[in-house]
């Protein structure tokens, strides 16, 4: 089939076995690639309850069908295993060439099971696959990780954990070339079978069915991404961009652990501010023309030499507003020790926000942090936390389990100050003003995200797609547009397609493309189920490892303190409004009440 | 003469001409195809690097080519003119900015697509553009690329 590698590559590093296997033609037609692969391969090869840090979970590489195409924006690749931080399905997102290079090897994905004996990584060079040793990689940054990767391997393009990773920190991330992906633990995954890297070069060809006609569309799309009027502030400022908007405008900024929605100091984080200081350049993902990414730099004082790519708008909120705290460079310096050692920058953030916030109440003194002051706005308290959390030092220790686990802990009523879904610290949007918002932090299946749905542009703006006049105040129709736009962006993530270029493809300009690289015909209305069948299939695995109801609850905190002052000043998610949003969900699902999809639902989906 | 001029502060590393210049001459993506190759150095630094169509070379892969298969065949850029080539592999070896490239046995090298370059309209902030070749702009591009190895 044109478009595809056609071989699966699985390796077990407990007896070191590695097997090409070729990829089933029943697969492509009803999965397609990146997350579809992903949730199929999870489901039929993760045993019910495993141990998320055992040897029987899997980690998955799956690269987006796009991958390796000069389709704009088509360079996303994702990492897929059960989640030590949630215990549901996780799977994380990143723009980076690992996706193509592994298509170029000659595989559509890779699975990874078992747990080595000691420190390995995996190089691949197209047929030629081993696990080699990693013993002097260990305790190892990212960067000086992958650079002596490079050193002694060549060109290849490298993932990897930092010590993070290494000590199972439940939202330990997956670096490659300075993109991570972030979300729900993969590198605490990596990190207990021993594996600190994956090396990976490709060259093999990636034929698409009709190149001409191809060329044409990339062409296109192209265009209309370069005149788009987003363009020029897009690739200025970032993801940051709206900063101001979100704070000044609707209020819903989550600051100092979510107990307000307007930060103080968002001057002083706004790219607007910062972007003309500090930033060197721009730094995209694969194939993409509108690069939001790029390399903030310090050159002079105590950061002097500091590079990174950032500062994204998700960690000028967690590691920025939610502690409360305004110091650019100092912000800097925090996402950069993430991205050394290797660990997601909102769950981190959102950690020492936690911590800070019960430091304010009393609830932790100084005797358990080690004497450190943890108060809001310090960054001195902050940067020493996130070290502590990498190497699982004192609080740290506690704190590296994530929010739910360490407020269980500490006990003493800190649960109220957990603000979590599923075990997962939420992303930048104050959902008590962002009415479907909240219910999509509610039902994403790797716990409380912004990008399975992609939701807050549709509810900030009130219209995207088929939706137009969405109030964001209001529960009435929630229900239904968090249903079809999680069916949507499904889409993007099985073709491996930015979710910022969402307005310029959706299904209908998916079915050319689809038809032009792999010559498969899909209609638009096939593409949305198969996003639906992905969500089920994703669900299902959730239901598997015991998940209810309850799990889809919003924390307390966000069901009982509204937001203080701002735009969306009084408002808060009721108890009410929150069943009902889920009861309305969980209809328009074809669910029960309890969440249990029908057998109707099942068999429709051909997930029987 | 016009060549695709690099501009190194503004690569940004999407490697779009990579994969659009395969596409345009091989109907199928893969870098080790590409006339332009786009090379990656840490954090900070990417350099784009094509022929600069002797701008800034003495043209050493027409004066040691032993079958002459490389010369300007259209008024618009040298190229290899594929039915000729023997894959001697001497051109390759001889260019001073590595810029001519060998897949099984044929070699090959940018050829401007008769003028009318598709790496360049995929360069959405314009790191390479199609102008007349600026010799220090490529001897930057070089050494960047030279330094990376």
């Amino acid at each position: 089939m044109k478009g595809f590698a056609g071989r699966i590559l699985k390796i077990d590093l407990t007896t070191g076995a590695v097997e090409k296997s070729p990829l089933p033609e029943s697969f492509i037609r009803t999965y397609l690639g990146g997350t579809g692969f992903a949730a199929r391969f999870l489901y039929d090869n993760v045993p019910p309850n495993a141990d998320a840090l055992g040897p029987s979970n899997v980690l998955i590489l799956a690269p987006g069908l796009l991958n390796g195409f000069p389709v704009p924006t088509g360079g996303k690749v994702l990492f897929c295993a059960k989640s030590p931080l949630t215990g549901t399905i996780a799977e994380s997102v990143m723009g980076a060439r690992l996706g193509s290079e592994l298509k170029r090897a000659g595989y559509d994905l890779l699975l990874v099971s078992g747990m080595s004996g000691s420190p390995c990584y995996i190089y691949i060079d197209d047929d030629d696959v081993e696990t080699r040793d990693a013993g002097d990689l260990w305790g190892k940054d990212t960067r000086a990780t992958a650079e002596d990767i490079r050193r002694t391997e060549g060109d290849v393009v490298v993932a990897c954990i930092g010590i993070a990773g290494e000590n199972l920190v439940r939202y330990a991330n997956i670096d490659c070339e300075d993109r991570q992906s972030g979300r729900g633990g993969l590198g605490a995954v990596m990190g207990s079978k021993k594996l600190k890297a994956i090396a990976v070069k490709g060259t093999g060809d990636l034929v698409p069915h009709d190149a001409d006609k191809l060329m044409e569309l990339c062409l296109r799309y192209y265009g209309r991404m370069v005149e788009s009027p987003a363009f020029n502030d897009d690739t200025k400022y970032g993801t940051g961009e709206f900063l101001e908007w979100m704070n000044s405008e609707k209020g819903t900024f989550p600051t100092r652990n979510w107990r307000e929605g307007v930060f103080d100091d968002r001057e002083k984080i706004d790219p607007y501010h910062w972007a003309p200081l500090y930033t060197k350049r721009n730094n995209a993902c694969l194939a993409c023309p509108k690069p939001c990414g790029r390399i903030f730099g310090i050159d002079e004082g105590k950061y002097a030499g500091l590079r990174i790519d950032g500062i994204e708008y998700e960690l000028l909120y967690s590691l920025g507003g939610l502690c409360g705290m305004g110091e650019i460079e100092e912000l800097a310096r925090a996402n950069e020790l993430c991205d050394l050692h290797g660990l997601d920058g909102i769950s981190a953030g959102a950690a020492v926000a936690f911590a800070m916030d019960l430091f304010q109440d009393g609830i932790l003194t100084r005797e358990d942090t080690g004497g450190l002051d943890l108060e809001f706005g310090d960054p001195e308290a902050e940067l020493k936390l996130i070290e502590m959390i990498a190497r699982r030092e004192g609080l740290g220790d506690v704190l590296a389990e994530g929010v739910k686990r360490a407020s269980e802990r500490i006990g003493k009523g800190s649960e109220d100050y957990a603000v979590h879904v599923k075990g997962m610290e939420p992303p930048a949007y104050d959902v008590r003003g962002i009415k479907g918002m909240a219910l999509a932090f509610m039902t994403s299946s790797r716990g409380a995200c912004h990008l399975r749905s992609c939701a807050y542009a549709l509810e900030l703006t009130g219209k995207f797609w088929k939706f137009e006049g969405v109030d964001r105040f209001s529960t009435e129709g929630k229900g239904v547009e968090i249903k079809e736009l999680e069916d949507m962006m499904t889409i993007y993530d099985v073709l491996g397609v930015c979710k910022f270029s969402r307005g310029f493809f959706l299904a209908e300009g998916f079915v050319d493309i689809l038809r032009t690289v792999t010559g498969l015909e899909f209609s638009e209305s096939e593409i949305l189920g198969l996003g639906e069948r992905v969500n089920n299939l994703k669900h299902m695995f959730n239901l598997r490892e015991g998940l209810t109801r309850d799990d889809f609850r919003l924390p307390k905190r966000l069901l009982t303190l509204p937001i203080p002052e701002g735009a969306s000043k009084g408002h808060v998610v009721t108890e009410e409004e929150m069943n009902k949003m889920l009861d309305d969900y969980f209809e328009a699902r074809g669910w029960s009440k309890e969440g249990l999809p029908t057998e109707e639902k099942i068999s429709y989906l051909d997930l029987d | 003469m016009r060549a695709i001029l690099p501009h190194l502060e503004l690569c940004t590393g999407c490697r779009m001409c990579e994969m659009a210049c395969s596409l345009h001459h091989e109907g199928l993506v893969n870098r080790e195809w590409g006339r332009i190759r786009i090379h990656r150095k840490g954090i900070e630094h990417y350099v784009p690097v094509a022929c600069n169509q002797g701008a800034s070379c003495d043209k050493e892969c027409v004066k040691v080519c032993p079958v002459d298969c490389i010369r300007d065949v259209n008024g618009h850029a040298i190229e290899v003119v594929r039915e000729e080539c023997i894959g001697c592999g001497e051109c390759v070896e001889a260019c001073p900015y590595n810029a001519i490239h060998m897949r099984g046995d044929v070699a090959f090298k940018c050829n401007l697509c008769d003028g009318d370059p598709t790496c360049v309209k995929f360069c959405s902030l314009k790191a390479i553009t199609f102008e007349d070749g600026v010799p220090e702009e490529f001897d930057r591009a070089k050494d960047a690329a030279e330094a990376m190895r």
